[in-house]
């Protein structure tokens, strides 16, 4: 038994580590940079919206618009569309490099969103007081909303990642690279069943793993309620 | 002195309608503590929004001090909210920053930064709410009436001329109701800040207060000292608020 175990690591153990390291990139990068573009995205939205801080009917409404779009297009034909974007942007349409441009406008729509909801959930009195102090706009963000939001973006965090860690294995129908791409060409194309276990018992340890880390931190910086 | 001349506040919703007001005309004397005094809906928390423009008036003018801040926008508005300050009946506390960085806040405001000598005086601040011990925990950790005192030391820590309490008591027990009623009370005493109240409760104004406006229907409906008003009341609302009303009837 041990013997069939140290063979198949011998024969897959790079490939698998590669695809691992992969998905893992993908993942992260393109998150990070939706994360900058959403955040700025979710803010706008929020203060815009009617009621709030700076309420902008139009410039809401036509946002709210173009997050709505970003989110209907299925993340494959998104990643097809955007080819001709993306070669101008990172040169390639394919490999790692290639499909973090579609991941990234796929995922700044959903974290806009993500963003919007957590900041909603601030308690008004405790923006309204912000305010009543004569902070400025863009002070009651970095220094109130925000911080306050905190711990419910940082749960929006775990639940982008796993979402993302989704696209990157539909990425992998198109050659990204990546555990989705090994799950295809070797499981499925080629009937090799264990291959297909192994890399969907390496998704589930990779969720698993994002949970309980973004779980972790969201309980640790949570000041909202007695600890 | 703040004067409130003929402020009118309209909402386009029918639901909001309750808390608008027609026609108002007040005027709070330096050094004073006054209540604005009404039944919920009465416009009484509309009213003392718009005195720091968190809500704009449809109608009327807000002077202080001679000059009309009702137009005021940007920089000007920011800092005319620092010379009055407010205190929620919810608190407003950020939940994710200590008290002391609470109490720090208005000076974050004002320059983008908080200075060692900004957190000494908030130290200062928190000891004469007598929560100085207090200054690492969170809001969290703090019962409702600590919360209050907390939000106390935040609102003085602009130096304000006015402070405005929105139903400042309104979630406390009556134990805690005493502690920040007297507090605000000898705050008043000894820096001479203007203190306008809002409440529903005659007990409030009858504790702290010198003067007393009863708003009914966005109205004013009576006003002058409470002695006045207490020995006497002509409105139906005055009458109501201090249950001097038949209940058989």
């Amino acid at each position: 038994m041990p013997s069939i175990v140290t063979e198949f690591i011998g024969q897959y153990g790079e490939l698998l580590g590669q695809g691992v390291l992969d998905t893992l990139v993908m993942l992260f990068i393109s998150t990070a940079i939706a994360y900058v573009i959403g955040t700025v995205l979710g803010v706008v939205l929020y203060l815009t919206s009617p009621g709030s801080l700076r309420p902008m009917r139009a410039l809401n409404a036509v946002l709210g618009w173009v997050v709505n779009i970003g989110r209907s297009l299925p993340f494959i034909i998104l990643l097809i569309s955007l080819m001709p974007v993306t070669s101008a942007l990172v040169g390639t349409t394919s490999g790692v490099r290639g499909v973090i441009p579609p991941l990234v406008v796929s995922t700044a729509p959903f974290v806009a969103r993500m963003i919007e909801q957590s900041l909603a959930e601030v308690p008004r009195a405790s923006v309204e007081a912000a305010e009543a102090c004569g902070a400025s706009i863009p002070r009651i963000v970095v220094s109130a909303l925000l911080p306050e939001a905190l711990p419910s973006i940082v749960r929006g965090v775990s639940i982008t990642l796993i979402a993302v860690l989704g696209y990157t294995a539909i990425a992998g129908a198109v050659g990204a690279g990546g555990l989705g791409d090994i799950a295809i060409r070797y499981g499925y194309y080629r009937f090799e069943d264990e291959m297909m276990v192994v890399t969907v018992v390496l998704l589930i340890i990779i969720v698993q793993l994002i949970q309980s880390a973004c779980d972790f931190i969201a309980r640790k910086i949570d000041h909202r309620t007695q600890a | 002195m703040i004067e409130i001349q003929h402020l009118t506040k309209a909402y386009d919703s029918a639901a909001a309608s309750a808390h608008a007001l027609d026609d108002v005309s007040i005027s709070i004397a330096d050094g004073d503590i006054v209540g604005i005094i009404g039944m919920s809906g009465a416009g009484k928390s509309t009213l003392v929004r718009c005195i720091n423009l968190l809500e704009r008036p449809t109608a009327g003018k807000i002077v202080v001090d001679g000059q009309d801040v009702t137009g005021l926008t940007g920089k000007e508005l920011r800092s005319y909210r620092r010379r009055v300050a407010m205190i929620f009946q919810s608190f407003g506390l950020l939940a994710q920053k200590t008290v002391l960085d609470n109490v720090c806040f208005p000076f974050r405001a004002a320059s983008g930064r908080v200075t060692a000598e900004n957190r000494e005086r908030a130290l200062e601040l928190l000891d004469m709410v007598g929560l100085k011990e207090k200054a690492s925990s969170y809001p969290s950790q703090l019962s409702g009436g600590q919360q209050q005192r907390v939000a106390i030391a935040r609102a003085l820590a602009c130096d304000p001329e006015y402070i405005l309490c929105d139903e400042a008591t309104s979630a406390l027990d009556p134990a805690s109701t005493n502690t920040i009623l007297k507090l605000l009370r000898d705050i008043n005493r000894t820096t001479g800040v203007t203190i306008i109240v809002i409440t529903h409760s005659m007990g409030v104004v009858e504790k702290i207060c010198r003067n007393v406006v009863v708003l009914d229907h966005g109205r004013v409906v009576e006003q002058g000292s409470v002695g006045e008003v207490f020995a006497n009341p002509v409105s139906d609302a005055a009458q109501v608020l201090l249950e001097r009303v038949d209940w058989d009837a």
